[in-house]
């Protein structure tokens, strides 16, 4: 057993978390004031190798190990919810599938560009206005074969990154006579004839991260496009969402992490009855509480990226992981907003925030109520 | 093109400086944070790369004098673009003054050869001195070009920089080779890649000591004109604070203007 990172991890760690504190948390607030994307951090985290964490290097990425990856995207978290989940879901949902299930062709026409910041980022279509926590039987977007073409037809929805993207890796039903073989991926780039992306949703949180419903009239892509196989779109989607879970489960905790930290300064600062509030036991025991959950939840995090380094199988731990990371993340948050006090409520104060932010992890690529059901699923060998 | 950039490890920006009562130093950081490469050596760097990326040089070769853990500061060097790094140290050198460093960088750049252009940054956040690059400069018989904000031209065994200076910028050829000291106006530096971590973590850094350089006497603490026989603690500065009574605020700014003039501070 060894708890420790390894020197070069620990050295990604200190890189990622002194260009976050340079570049993203000084502009969190703005972000989500303005719902302005950080394009201008986002473009220098090309060259670094945070567009391309998995991708391999003869593609311009930086074909980290799993638990780099995992520290990254906790890095992220800490500096600014928003962007984090832009990078996150252009690394994992969009160029994950296209790293370990594309043709040779399409790695080469759009890695280099994807991984490296010279185009714009990718991202990843699920979800329509009928199909989210049920893939398999909620998905409508058809791809249909024309002479050497796919046609795709439907609307998805909650399409993070469309608007800032280069390409999207599209769910589509390939076969009407449904089944578990009957979806594909399709990779689409952004700009192609028939494409409408809405407005940017509004939301609760993470505003600098633009979500969109994409609607697709006729789109006509080449047939090569299809990523992986034909019929093993849900079967590429959950092993896609298996590591996608992993990032959710660092992203939170990074949140998590950064309200905690407040927390702390705010309590040694605050006075009230002739000492500071980190005097009285009602506070200490939160944060007792929140550095051992964090704790937990990062060793947790950890292990599911672990095993998924070395191959192992992993769906299991990365539910738990994602489940327990998130909902501790939201626990800290609300608890630093109560240590705060009133002003814990005001938008002056980065805890309000990350409050708002945090409050999606329990719900993207997978509900907590999913991860419960994958879980129970496992442990009962349904 | 060869260029060589002398750089050097610092403590972190955030560490803290303390002198207890016997006059003993200690730099630490209270988060822990390992000491960096000196920041101002971050633009020295980023130019040197750009040297090899825009004007075709073939070797940009981090240099620094230290101690072993100097090591650290050399591999963000290479991950963020240098071709190679070396580390030149020896007991005998402990105790340098700026002098007897630029004289171990001086031997150590011949040492290497056919260097065209040794980059520097502005000056270290520890010492803080900024003589180093003209002192090597000196030591090596080469130009010194101060307060480089800009490389405008290299070619014909010559460069042109701008410079600069109090009253504006200047801008001044010279033959190579030259040394150059760069300002932060004369880049963004990037930010070290995962994959140069990684490439550097591979990468082997020679060691040279005294007798590779054949650097004999003239370093080291018993050469240092520097005498640090009294380190004290900065005293806490005296001051008082006054807060200006008025019925407007008009009325408070004259007051604040009245008194400004009577102690001469405007
Ligand atoms: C900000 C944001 C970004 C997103 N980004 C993307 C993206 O990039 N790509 C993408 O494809 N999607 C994206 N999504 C969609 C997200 O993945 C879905 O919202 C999520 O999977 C839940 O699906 P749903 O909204 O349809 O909820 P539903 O599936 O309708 O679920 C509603 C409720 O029922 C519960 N439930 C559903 N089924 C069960 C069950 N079997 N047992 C118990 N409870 C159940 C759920 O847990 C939930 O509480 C994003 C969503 C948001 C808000």
């Amino acid at each position: 057993m060894d708890f420790q990172l390894t020197e070069e991890q620990r050295e990604f760690k200190h890189i990622v978390h002194d260009f976050v504190f340079k570049e993203l948390r000084p502009m969190a607030r703005h972000t989500d004031e303005t719902g302005e994307f950080n394009w201008t951090a986002v473009k220098k985290m090309g060259p670094m190798g945070l567009l391309g964490l998995e991708v391999p290097e003869k593609y311009g990425g930086a074909e980290l190990d799993a638990i780099s990856v995992a520290i990254a995207v906790e890095e992220l978290g800490w500096g600014c919810a928003s962007t984090a989940l832009a990078v996150a879901a252009h690394n994992g949902l969009a160029l994950g599938p296209i790293v370990n299930f594309g043709s040779e062709a399409l790695k080469e026409q759009w890695l280099p560009d994807l991984a490296t910041g010279r185009g714009k980022l990718g991202c990843l279509s699920l979800t329509e206005p009928g199909a989210g926590s049920d893939l398999q039987g909620g998905v409508r977007t058809t791809a249909v074969v024309e002479g050497d073409s796919w046609i795709i037809d439907g609307a998805k929805m909650w399409m993070t990154n469309a608007s800032i993207s280069d390409v999207m890796v599209v769910l589509c039903r390939t076969d009407q006579a449904g089944g578990s073989h009957s979806l594909s991926h399709i990779l689409v780039p952004s700009d192609t004839p028939g494409i409408t992306i809405g407005a940017p949703e509004k939301k609760m949180g993470l505003k600098g991260s633009p979500t969109h419903a994409v609607t697709f009239d006729e789109v006509r892509v080449p047939l090569e496009n299809v990523v992986g196989e034909v019929g093993r779109g849900l079967q590429q989607t959950l092993a896609t969402l298996d590591s996608g879970r992993v990032g959710i489960g660092a992203l939170a905790l990074g949140i998590g992490q950064a309200a905690y930290e407040e927390a702390i300064k705010y309590a040694e600062e605050r006075q009230t009855f002739g000492k500071t509030i980190a005097h009285h036991q009602a506070i200490q025991w939160m944060l007792a509480d929140a550095a051992t959950e964090l704790q937990a939840a990062r060793l947790m995090v950890y292990w599911a990226a672990w095993l998924r380094g070395w191959g192992r199988p992993y769906t299991q731990e990365a539910a738990m992981a994602k489940l327990f990371a998130t909902e501790v993340s939201e626990r800290v948050c609300r608890n630093a907003i109560q240590i705060h006090g009133g002003y814990g409520y005001s938008s002056e104060f980065e805890v309000e925030r990350m409050y708002r932010d945090t409050r999606l992890m329990t719900i993207g690529e997978g509900t907590s109520e999913i991860q419960r059901l994958v879980i129970a699923r496992h442990i009962l060998n349904l | 093109m060869k260029v060589v950039v002398c750089i050097k490890q610092t403590p972190s920006t955030t560490a803290v400086l303390t002198v207890d009562d016997s006059g003993h130093v200690s730099w630490d950081d209270p988060g822990g944070k390992p000491n960096i490469l000196n920041p101002w050596d971050e633009y020295s760097i980023e130019e040197g790369v750009r040297l090899k990326e825009n004007h075709g040089a073939s070797d940009v070769i981090a240099l620094t004098v230290g101690p072993d853990e100097s090591k650290n500061a050399l591999k963000t060097c290479l991950a963020m673009g240098c071709t190679q790094a070396e580390l030149v140290t020896d007991p005998s050198f402990e105790g340098s003054d700026t002098v007897g460093t630029a004289r171990i960088l001086a031997a150590a750049i011949n040492n290497i050869g056919d260097v065209d252009i040794a980059l520097f940054g502005k000056q270290a956040i520890d010492g803080d001195t900024g003589l180093t690059p003209v002192q090597t400069a000196r030591k090596l018989g080469w130009t010194p070009l101060t307060f480089v904000s800009a490389i405008k031209e290299i070619g014909d065994g010559q460069i042109t920089v701008e410079r600069l200076v109090d009253d504006g910028k200047e801008t001044v050829t010279a033959s190579l080779p030259v040394v150059i000291n760069v300002v932060k106006e004369i880049n963004e530096p990037r930010y070290p890649s995962l994959m140069g971590i990684r490439k550097a973590n591979r990468a082997n850094i020679p060691e040279l000591g005294a007798a590779d350089l054949s650097i004999d006497g003239g370093v080291g603490s018993a050469a240092s004109k520097v005498d640090w026989s009294h380190i004290y603690a900065i005293p806490p500065r005296e001051g008082s604070c006054e807060i200006i009574e008025a019925d407007s605020v008009e009325e408070q700014a004259r007051l604040l203007a009245d008194k400004l003039f009577e102690e001469k501070v405007i």
